[in-house]
């Protein structure tokens, strides 16, 4: 089955291979862009099913890099980890359509949220439930 | 890393440094250790800092020097003193009441370690107090009239009061505005007599002080925890009592500001919640009875976190951790309209005009910059203060958001909240609200289907738990 392809984007490298490591078996590949726009050059050559992305770095911080990416036709899931003290861009940044938002260092929950994030990239996400609430409704007895 | 959690240390004690440094090592406090009094006003005088804690021993500028330094430039600071002899004090002819009335927060008798410091720094001996607590007595003294203002004074429903064999904390009754009589006193014998006498009299509520919150937040949070698989105990009774708690812990994080040991009262809020909805696997009965719900944000606050759990139990996405984080963010969703002008905080939406619900749209804003400076505030709890307003349609606020850019824990939350709301407003239970809020699509257009379906399967007796996967 196909488990779907990371790019992940973060000028720190050890962090980047590290988390590398710990999605190693989650995805068939793991690119790595060091700043915004290596991770937008990779956005554009191969087939990404998630990004998980810095939010501040130079050259291109994340706000600009999920402008350009959804600008490029990018519809895939975007999950940000972010340092403290960075409200005001987490705050820009939604305007684009996040995932899910992690905090830096702590990455905890990094794996689950990359996992459902590969299966919505990938379309294979079964909703929970049809989302038939009214029929659900009438089930219920007064 | 914010100043509110920057924490300086004063010793040239290496072992004590190291064994401070040890036990603050990813605590929500940030250690910064120097080793003269020298340095430390010079750290003090460049940096933000939220607390100093100071060796006694500490040379090149006095520890009493840096004491008055602090006193005089950051008044507000909290100051710690660290006996780590008793000569120091006693040749300059101090004692602890002296040291008080200098100016130190608290005096950290000889012997006393990194972890009992950081227990304090945390504010965890204002919820653990009364574990403490000893009987003084075995009389009862006798009832006693007080004036006082009514704002120090935090209410609680009669039938939701619970003690220990120990009166834990000063409990009073209300006479008329600021006349209080004190019934029972801290430390003494529990009198269940004494509270019955009110009961048969009619009175509804009982009082504490403001100060005894966080500590009632605490004891209730044990009591409570441990009432949830008491089958005797009807779940309505264990619903009214989560909402009492979370009432008053809501009450105490807006008035006294997030500390990380308030937030580990609300995890266990949470964890408490999350093993009541668990337990039932009908909660019918409270779809139709429930019935406690007022008209004030407190009581919004509540509902609005059952609401959510209740939604999530369905959801095979939301984990335990996701849920603490759901919570979380109900319990904070709110707390940017603190930030409003005070006639815009209570005034429904709906009665305000364009100019006002203007300002009113900015108060998830607000209240993601009111908890950013919190490094304990996880960001995905940011997220849903922010978004708690947005729609699946894009028609919500403040960033208009649609569909799947809205962060799926805050589109939990915004059903959630809407439905308390509902509830509330329109005085009918939660099941008379579901026949009128879902069939409205004028109204679901805004909320996902599924958080909706998973909610109403939550309250039927063939729901299937899909949380803690």
């Amino acid at each position: 089955m196909n488990k779907g392809n990371i790019l992940l984007i973060d000028d720190e490298k050890d962090l980047v291979d590290r988390v590398e490591m710990l999605l190693e078996e989650y995805a068939d590949k793991i690119y790595k862009g060091y700043d915004g726009l290596e991770g937008l050059a990779v956005l554009k050559k191969e087939t990404i099913h998630c990004v998980v992305c810095d939010i501040n770095m130079p050259r291109k911080n994340g706000i600009e890099v999920i402008k350009d990416a959804r600008e490029l036709g990018y519809k895939g899931p975007f999950i940000f980890y972010t340092g403290h003290g960075n409200d005001e861009m987490m705050m820009q940044v939604v305007k684009f359509g996040v995932f899910d938002f992690l905090n830096k260092p702590n990455l905890e929950d990094l794996e689950s949220s990359v996992e459902r994030a590969l299966k919505v990239g990938l379309g294979q996400l079964t909703p929970d439930n049809d989302g038939d609430f009214l029929a659900e409704l009438n089930k219920i007895k007064d | 890393m914010n100043h509110g959690s920057q924490v300086l240390f004063a010793t040239d004690n290496s072992v004590l440094s190291e064994s401070f440094e040890s036990i603050f090592q990813d605590k929500h406090f940030k250690l910064n250790l120097v080793s003269t009094g020298k340095e430390a006003q010079l750290y003090l005088y460049k940096n933000p800092v939220h607390a100093c804690i100071l060796d006694v021993k500490i040379k090149n500028f006095s520890a009493f020097e840096v004491i008055k330094y602090v006193k005089m430039n950051f008044p507000a600071m909290p100051l710690f003193l660290l006996l780590t002899s008793d000569d120091v004090i006693k040749q300059h002819g101090l004692d602890e009441d002296k040291l008080l009335a200098m100016g130190v927060t608290k005096v950290f008798p000889v012997g006393s370690d990194a972890k009992s410091v950081l227990t304090i720094l945390e504010g965890g001996d204002k919820f653990n107090h009364w574990k403490s607590g000893q009987i003084t007595s075995s009389l009862v003294t006798e009832e006693q009239e007080v004036q006082a203002s009514d704002d120090d004074f935090t209410a609680i429903r009669i039938d939701n009061f619970f003690s220990g064999s120990t009166t834990i904390f000063d409990t009073y009754v209300k006479l008329s505005s600021g006349h209080y009589t004190k019934i029972l006193h801290k430390n003494e014998l529990f009198d269940r007599d004494r509270i019955q006498k009110y009961v048969a009299k009619g009175v509804q509520s009982l009082y504490f002080n403001n100060s005894e919150r966080a500590a009632y937040v605490n004891f209730m949070n044990g009591f409570v925890s441990k009432l949830i698989e008491k089958e005797k105990v009807p779940l309505e009774k264990k619903v009214s009592l989560f909402q009492s708690l979370t009432e008053k812990y809501i009450e105490e994080l807006y008035v006294e500001g997030i500390k990380p040991q308030l937030l580990d009262e609300g995890k266990k809020i949470c964890d408490g919640m999350y093993s009541l909805i668990q337990h039932y696997k009908d909660l019918s009965s409270l779809l139709k009875n429930f019935e406690e719900a007022e008209t004030s944000g407190l009581s919004h606050v509540f509902l609005t976190s059952l609401f959510a759990v209740v939604a999530s139990k369905n959801l095979t996405w939301v984990t335990k951790t996701s849920l603490d984080k759901i919570v979380m963010g109900c319990f904070l969703h709110d707390i940017g309209k603190l930030k409003l002008p005070t006639e815009l905080q209570s005034k429904r939406p709906d009665k305000m005009g364009p100019q006002e619900f203007g300002t009113y749209q900015q108060h998830p804003r607000l209240g993601m910059l009111q908890i950013a400076n919190y490094p304990a505030v996880n960001e995905q709890v940011k997220q849903i203060v922010y978004q708690h307003h947005e729609y699946i349609n894009g028609e919500g606020f403040p960033s208009g958001l649609s569909g799947m850019q809205i962060f799926p824990l805050a589109k939990v939350v915004s059903f959630a909240n809407d439905f308390a709301e509902f509830i509330v407003e329109n005085k009918v239970s939660p099941l008379q609200g579901l026949k009128m809020f879902l069939p409205n699509k004028a109204v679901t257009v805004r909320y996902d289907p599924v958080v909706m379906k998973s909610f109403v399967q939550g309250f039927s007796s063939k729901s299937v738990s899909g949380v803690n996967k």
